[in-house]
């Protein structure tokens, strides 16, 4: 089956500061896909290219198959877009955001997003200006699944939002890719919240891919190995390989694509002899990816 | 899709329309009583005479309030679009960029037209009553270009109001100033009408600015 | 679309340009300007001038020489006789006329026809006076005269139709023989005149045509059946184009009218004799027209920006003398040569010939087409420099072909539209 995204040789720069390098990802249907990386890192420049808010200095992105740039108004009906902050028109009240949108999408049904505004506390002629910004990110999300589009960019939903509709967030996304008929890229600084919800990660370091795999073999397959800290300890990163070395107070930690003995033959050759305690430790995602990303 | 985004423009512009609409209206009425002060203090001969040969234009004081009108819809239908780039959710909507913001500019051109109408009507009615229709077509044509200027001055406003970068602004903003003043170079009743074509022709083709600016803002120059 | 929009966007930008630009050059570097005014001196039968340069007015004659000013005045007494009365230098008698004030004053006539009066907008509506009331002065009707396919007099005060009265006025028309709609309508619609002419109207098949009220009752006439037998073939022939009307005190000039020819001529009383100026050149459109007489002579000027004609009549209106003079126009000036390099054409709404705006293009010298294709090379090393040269800057190119310094503001204020 044809990628519902797909980015080839993407490079931008802003002025002579480059953003984006080169990169390349597909994205195949069915999938619930997290496109993470530390601030600056060139995921907001990603979204806006897919978004065709930005043209790229080189390269393109395909969504469902059309160039992102110029997309027909058939594919735009099959795609779905949050925007960061969850804007939305706040002069309009409830019932009167989804008489706009409707006639705008075929497969429009209002059921689904009047079952989600039915969760919050809010009457049909409330104005999403006077909602508080988790109650209108889930207007904007009714009126995203409401039209049942094949594939949903979100861009930092959880941004503004609470635990509570995050998680609210999370469960709802989760029950509708149910079917694995939908694709959903999103991004999110709350790496907590995706571990249970994507199937698939993107990691951006600096411009470039760093990590693209299924999330299960990632957090898998990246491990961690903490032991003693003792003088002859640095901290070290092979970016190549994705091994780091952390030094903390009391205990340090190797992280790589590692078993136990692999993570002994390493800090072998970084000179690390003694090696007390060691073990190896759970790791969250949160954890894969600051380890891979680094603290600053 | 059409109805939908009038739809919108009206839920937004509502409040806002009502207020200039009886703004225009006190205007033109005050424009009404002092036709009728004249009448009461002057001689109709004298008034006459005074319009024929001096160009007496009694409601010269009024020709900025079309353009006037024209500014604040436009900065009140499209402010809140560039607000958090609001714009980006038409831009997303299944419809040509091109023809969204078409739907936008005309929902603002019919509301600025709705918005006149009346008050001119108030006007065409007391000036009916008050003077033949030598009077009455020579008040038309006088007032024709303050009234182009006033659409004029929304597709004006929309163009700079959606442009994303400071530069082009300005640019823009200058650009504005510069023809708008056209439409207000001749004191003398009647003077435009050989060139009201031309300039109704003109106030017609800048419509397509705020398409290049939405076009610009939608390419992300500025962010 | 967006292309199209940068099109207007730039086009439009550049016929601003030329309208501004230029202006603005002028508001710094315009001098002080002015036509001579013309004189003829009854004393010495010769023309005498004001001339202005750019600090003084000077008293000059045909020579050169210059006069100062007593002199000067000593030679027009007809012109500057309160002056002289004053210094006792008034002489007793001029032509065997003798001076006084009184019959100076009223010998006097001043008429001035500019040509934004023959295009300006006016509204169809005329004030008939009365022209007999057996009051001291004019006033005002109460009602104006409107001339359609028939006559109406509209009230002022009741904005009605005086039925009445609007019958019999038509019923007048049509007697006389006057085929509507009307064509030319000349008059001078104002109370404060020493009497009235009434209008003079052109009808639809050309012939021209004198109404006046008289105690309410229409009083008009073929103005051929009421002239002298010498003047009539000349009133049949006569197609007005306009007939300026402005009564003087001295109740000699009816009208001054202008046929379909430019030709002026005076309309004078008491049997409309009608007076062919006799211009070299003169263009209604382009030249004021100013008639000072005194009770010796018509002296007839006409004047624009590059060109002044002086014609001299005697009281029976036979020529006398002409004058005539080419002027130096501001284009011609160092200021406008530089400004015609520098802006390739100027683009001007407002021409005070006329009262109607318009649009009002001058093209520059061939040196602007130079500065253009310079302007030109210019862009073009500046893309090369920055690698930027391509097919789809083209337009931009000929932008600066045709608009010179204005078409390289435009291009680099005005961004690219990035293709789709």
């Amino acid at each position: 089956m044809p990628p519902v995204i797909e980015c080839r040789d993407l490079t931008h720069r802003f002025g002579s500061k480059p953003a984006l390098r080169d990169v390349s990802w597909q994205l195949a249907p069915g999938h619930i896909t997290g496109l993470l990386g530390r601030n600056g890192a060139g995921k907001t420049t990603t979204i806006n290219i897919l978004n065709s808010f930005l043209t790229p200095t080189a390269g393109r992105c395909l969504l469902l198959g059309e160039d992102a740039q110029r997309l027909s108004p058939a594919v735009k009906t099959r795609i779905g877009y949050q925007i960061e902050g969850h804007i939305q028109y706040g002069f309009l009240n409830v019932s009167q955001i989804e008489r706009f949108y409707a006639p705008f999408y075929p497969r429009w049904d209002p059921k689904i997003y009047y079952h989600l505004i039915g969760k919050l506390d809010i009457s049909s002629n409330q104005r999403l200006a006077t909602m508080s910004c988790g109650q209108r990110s889930q207007v904007a999300l009714g009126l995203i699944l409401a039209q049942n589009p094949d594939l949903i960019i979100f861009d930092d939903y959880s941004m503004g939002l609470d635990p509570g509709y995050r998680r609210l967030f999370v469960e709802v996304i989760r029950d509708y890719a149910a079917d694995g008929k939908r694709s959903i890229l999103l991004t999110s600084h709350i790496i907590q919240d995706l571990e249970n919800l994507i199937d698939h990660v993107i990691i951006y370091q600096r411009g470039k891919v760093l990590i693209d795999m299924e999330t299960s073999r990632l957090v898998a397959g990246f491990r961690g190995f903490s032991f003693d800290t003792t003088e002859a300890i640095r901290d070290s990163h092979d970016e190549v390989r994705h091994i780091r070395l952390d030094r903390g107070e009391k205990r340090s930690t190797l992280y790589g694509f590692l078993d136990a003995e692999q993570a002994r033959s390493e800090l072998h050759k970084l000179q690390i002899t003694q090696v007390g305690n060691f073990r190896q430790d759970q790791l969250s995602l949160e954890d894969v990816f600051i380890a891979l990303t680094g603290k600053y | 899709m059409f109805k939908a985004l009038l739809y919108k423009e009206w839920i937004k512009l509502r409040l806002y329309w009502s207020l200039l609409l009886v703004t225009n209206l006190v205007f033109c009425g005050f424009l009404c009583f002092r036709i009728r002060h004249m009448y009461q203090l002057h001689d109709a001969v004298m008034i006459w005479s005074n319009w024929l040969s001096k160009g007496f234009l009694f409601y010269r004081s009024c020709h900025f309030v079309p353009l006037l009108l024209g500014i604040v819809l436009g900065c009140l239908q499209f402010f809140p679009e560039k607000l958090n780039k609001r714009l980006r959710l038409v831009l997303h909507l299944p419809l040509s960029e091109e023809r969204s913001v078409s739907v936008h500019l005309l929902a603002g051109l019919l509301l600025l037209t709705a918005m006149l109408v009346p008050g001119l009507a108030l006007i065409a009615l007391t000036g009916a009553h008050y003077f033949p229709p030598e009077f009455q077509s020579n008040l038309w044509l006088t007032a024709a270009p303050w009234l182009l200027a006033g659409y004029a001055g929304y597709l004006l406003t929309a163009f700079n109001v959606l442009e994303p970068t400071w530069r082009l602004r300005i640019v823009g903003l200058l650009f504005s100033a510069a023809l708008l003043k056209l439409f207000y170079l001749d004191d003398f009743y009647n003077a435009y009408f050989r060139v009201l074509s031309g300039a109704a022709l003109w106030t017609a083709g800048l419509f397509l600015l705020p398409l290049l600016s939405t076009h610009r803002f939608g390419k992300g120059y500025g962010s | 679309m967006k292309t199209l929009a940068r099109w207007f966007l730039l086009f439009t930008g550049l016929l601003l340009l030329a309208h501004y630009l230029p202006q603005g050059y002028w508001l710094l570097a315009a001098k002080k300007h002015r036509a001579p005014i013309v004189f003829y001196s009854c004393v010495e039968k010769r023309f005498l001038f004001y001339r202005y340069s750019e600090h003084n007015l000077q008293y000059v004659d045909v020579a050169g020489k210059t006069y100062d000013r007593q002199d000067f005045d000593r030679l027009l007494p007809l012109d500057n006789y309160l002056q002289l009365l004053r210094d006792g230098q008034l002489p007793k008698a001029i032509g065997g006329v003798t001076l006084t004030p009184e019959v100076i004053r009223r010998g006097r006539l001043n008429l001035k026809l500019r040509p934004v009066s023959l295009d300006s907008p006016a509204i169809p509506l005329y004030p008939l006076l009365e022209a007999e009331s057996g009051r001291v002065r004019l006033e005002m009707p109460e009602d104006f005269m409107r001339l359609s396919s028939r006559v109406e007099f509209v009230d002022a005060q009741t904005n009605a139709v005086n039925r009445d009265k609007s019958d019999r006025f038509t019923q007048a028309f049509t007697q006389a023989g006057f085929v509507f709609p009307a064509a030319t309508v000349g008059g001078n619609p104002t109370n404060l005149k020493p009497y009235d002419e009434g209008f003079f109207l052109t009808d639809a098949t050309g012939a021209t045509f004198q109404l006046r009220q008289l105690r309410g009752q229409p009083d008009l006439h073929r103005i051929a059946d009421l002239a002298a037998a010498a003047a009539k073939p000349e009133w049949k022939s006569l197609k007005p184009r306009y007939i300026h009307v402005q009564e003087q005190d001295s109740r000699e000039l009816r009208a001054i009218v202008i046929d379909q020819n430019n030709r002026a001529l005076l309309v004078v009383r008491p049997d409309y004799r009608l007076i062919p100026i006799p211009f070299k050149r003169y263009d209604p459109a382009t030249m004021t027209l100013t008639l000072r007489g005194d009770i010796l002579h018509r002296l007839i000027t006409v004047s624009s920006d590059d060109y002044v004609e002086a014609v001299v009549l005697n009281r029976d209106y036979a020529f006398v003398d002409r004058y005539t003079e080419d002027l130096p126009r501001r284009e011609a000036a160092s200021a406008g040569k530089f400004a015609r390099a520098i802006f390739p054409f100027t683009l001007d709404f407002d021409d005070y010939n006329s009262g109607y705006l318009g649009f009002f293009l001058a093209f520059g010298s061939r040196l602007a087409l130079l500065i253009n294709l310079l302007c030109c090379v210019g862009l073009l090393l500046w893309w090369l420099a920055r690698k930027q040269i391509r097919f789809s800057r083209l337009p931009d190119l000929l932008l600066v072909a045709i608009g010179g310094l204005y078409g390289i503001l435009l291009v680099a204020l005005v961004p690219q539209v990035e293709a789709g």
